[in-house]
């Protein structure tokens, strides 16, 4: 099977999450990713400035007076100048208290992706699922990814982030089994049968919850905590940083919340399938990379005696891409 | 978007594990969620036995055909563009063609002597009731089957040669209502308002009546060539497909055909003698729905198995498409559920069906015209 049109040009998966956008392709020998961090600083502007940064390659954009300068080279700049990064989403949805989102994250995507080749080359985008309860807050957010990628020519569909992750990593079970995504907005969680979404929702407590609370405890900015927990953290033995201990605190705070919403919203679902055997469970996203997480998360589902017997609780082969990969497959499954 | 059930869900896990590669695989399941999915089976299926109704509603109520959704972000499913239809009307009529108004242009020096026009006919699914109208209900698809040569350019005047002895053929056969050449052109062979002896033995249905032995119940439009040409795929030229879009939009608005109604050959044709699907196989495969402005039919699970007990043998499913294949599978599984609910084995169940198929008054009035297809591929 080609996994090209007949002008050369791919389908898309991209991954639009709070922290990075991930964008994937086919290639000879599998995959292909790029990912920028959904982030910006504004600096003010000068044409020394200006120039710096062209002469860096830097991606910006001057508006007025300001320079914005958007993706991975945001959290340098940010450490650098001692600020905050901006971000166009928060909690897995776009940014409603930031009036720059939309042009952000527009530019960011079409920096990412850039125009498609033709009308019909597919992109398939992550959408997150709504929180438990909570439904409307999705449509919006859908609507305004769907608009800005038709701008840029693609036949735009959105794919439920836990389902992507559930596409991209449990082909081997016949895609039936829990795809969990572990972002920095959000934790999304989906559970497939047969590739069919039975149930979907997020939890809105994830990687930013972590850094903006255990920041608020040691007195240092949150970016500067992510950039620890990125790093230099990893669960288990005795933590001799503060800023170690304090992650961990809030690491087992937000997986005892996720066991607890998937423990609640399975055992609450009348319509779960008879599934004859026990299925596997996927983590990925980047708060999930952490060493030790995936055993720290499988002790709290098992002590939560988990209404659904899981035969495995692993972690994605790439926890950064697996939902861009997961997007990319079902866009691929359709041509 | 729903799961399939268990039954169901066990051979759709046995099928996509028999594909290799993980986005096919996937591909494949997606589309069977919105075949099971898209449909409110297990709703028809409660639905039948609360109102204690047989087999028949049960099995009905899927029959209208399946739209494939984007499985990633299910929404309601839109309307089937096939079944917006545009206004059409004469535009000129000469003793040797009628032309419309969507381009069709209809040749009629091949048209078979009439001989008196005949009710179409029908029976309820709930009664059993026979019903007669004026109008016909539906259309089968046939293929000609006939020996041809290369289309190209340099065979014009042999192709035009056995366009001709064709439609004298078939004009001599009553054999369809109308044919198209492999030039695209449109030959009504036999009127409307008569039956023609295309359909053969055959079972077909859709939400409230099913068909039988259907030469007095559809129209029958062939396209001239063979199912599987030289490269194992249909032989039927864009010209054709495109004529036959034509045609389908004249019939379907003029006698307010269902897009449910329109089906291959291959999908009604049964042999009564072995209680076998398929006796006919054209347009078992590669019937180009989407270009003649159905949905695809082929996955509607087969009536003459779920109404009738009719099986299915590896020769059919061997050359039948894979959404085919899919549909008689699904009949199966069907028959099977409605036999468990009966608290009775498939084989006793399907003896119901078939002494039932047996028992229908048609069968001893229609005499078989089943070899028809057959005969036409040596005019």
């Amino acid at each position: 099977m080609t996994f090209r049109y007949s002008d050369g040009s791919t389908p898309v998966g991209l991954d639009v999450g709070t922290s990075r956008i991930v964008a994937a392709w086919p290639s000879e020998t599998g995959y292909i990713y790029r990912s920028e961090l959904n982030s910006f600083v504004t600096l003010p502007g000068s044409k020394f400035t200006e120039n710096v940064l062209r002469k860096e390659n830097v991606p910006h954009t001057v508006r007025g007076a300001e320079i914005f300068v958007q993706g991975n080279e945001s959290e340098r700049f940010a450490d650098l100048l001692g600020g905050e990064i901006r971000r166009p989403m928060h909690k897995g949805f776009l940014n409603p208290n930031e009036p720059e989102s939309h042009t952000m994250i527009q530019e960011l995507i079409a920096n990412l992706v850039g125009p498609a080749k033709h009308a019909r080359q597919k992109l398939f985008y992550s959408v997150p699922a709504a929180p438990p309860g909570a439904a409307d807050t999705l449509t919006f957010h859908d609507a305004t990814l769907k608009n800005m990628l038709s701008d840029l020519g693609y036949d735009a569909r959105g794919v439920s982030e836990g389902l992507a992750v559930v596409y991209s990593e449990l082909e081997g079970a016949n895609y039936t089994g829990i795809g969990v995504s572990l972002g920095g907005g959000l934790c999304n969680v989906c559970m497939s049968y047969l590739a069919v979404p039975v149930i979907s929702f997020s939890v809105p407590k994830a990687g930013d919850y972590i850094d903006s609370s255990a920041a608020t405890v040691t007195n240092e900015l949150a970016n500067r905590v992510r950039l620890i927990k990125e790093n230099s953290f990893e669960f288990g033995g005795l933590q001799q940083e503060k800023a170690h201990q304090v992650i961990t605190v809030y690491y087992d705070d937000l997986i005892a919340t996720l066991v607890g919403a998937m423990k609640d919203v399975f055992t609450q679902t009348k319509s779960l399938p008879r599934l004859g055997r026990p299925i596997p469970l996927v983590l990925s996203g980047g708060s999930a990379m952490p060493p030790g997480f995936k055993n720290r998360f499988e002790e709290a589902l098992r002590s939560a005696e988990f209404p659904v017997p899981i035969s495995e609780v692993r972690l994605a082969e790439n926890p950064l891409t697996a939902t861009a990969k997961g997007a990319l497959i079902a866009a691929l499954s359709e041509l | 978007m729903k799961v399939p059930s268990r039954a169901l869900a066990e051979w759709v896990e046995w099928r996509a594990g028999r594909i290799d590669s993980p986005v096919e695989r996937l591909g494949y399941l997606r589309r069977s969620a919105a075949f099971w999915g898209g449909r409110p089976f297990r709703k028809a299926l409660m639905d039948a036995r609360a109102q204690r109704l047989s087999a028949f509603l049960g099995f009905v109520l899927l029959l209208p055909a399946p739209m494939i959704t984007d499985g990633a972000s299910p929404r309601n499913q839109p309307v089937a563009p096939a079944d917006l239809l545009p206004r059409l009307w004469q535009v000129e009529s000469a003793s040797d063609h009628e032309l419309y108004s969507n381009g069709l242009r209809i040749e009629k020096r091949f048209t078979a002597r009439t001989q008196g026009a005949r009710p179409f006919q029908r029976w309820r699914i709930d009664t059993g009731a026979r019903e007669e109208s004026t109008e016909p209900h539906g259309i089968v698809f046939h293929m000609t089957e006939s020996d041809s040569i290369d289309y190209n350019e340099d065979n014009n005047k042999q192709l035009r040669r056995l366009s001709s002895g064709q439609m004298g053929f078939v004009r001599g056969e009553r054999a369809y209502h109308f044919v198209i050449d492999r030039f695209g052109r449109v030959f009504r062979t036999v009127p409307e308002n008569e039956p023609a002896n295309h359909a053969g033995n055959s079972v077909w249905a859709d939400d409230k009546y099913f068909y039988v032995n259907m030469n007095h119940s559809f129209i029958g439009v062939a396209f001239d060539g063979q199912t599987r040409g030289s490269d194992g795929k249909p032989t039927a030229t864009e010209a054709q497909v495109q004529s036959a879009r034509l045609l389908t939009q004249l019939l379907r608005t003029r006698y307010r055909i269902r897009a449910v109604n329109c089906v291959p050959h291959a999908q009604i044709s049964v042999n009564p003698s072995n209680m076998g699907v398929g006796w006919h196989v054209d347009w078992a495969s590669g019937f180009p729905f989407e270009a003649v402005g159905l949905p695809k039919n082929y996955l509607t699970p087969l009536p003459a198995i779920t109404l009738f007990g009719f099986r299915f043998d590896d020769s059919y499913a061997n050359v039948a498409s894979e959404e085919l294949q899919d549909a008689i599978s699904a009949g199966e599984t069907v028959l099977r559920q409605e036999a468990t609910s009966r608290n009775l084995s498939t084989a006793a169940y399907r003896r119901i069906l078939i002494n039932r198929y047996r028992a229908l008054p048609e069968l001893k009035r229609q005499p078989d015209f089943s070899a028809v297809s057959a005969r036409t591929s040596n005019p």
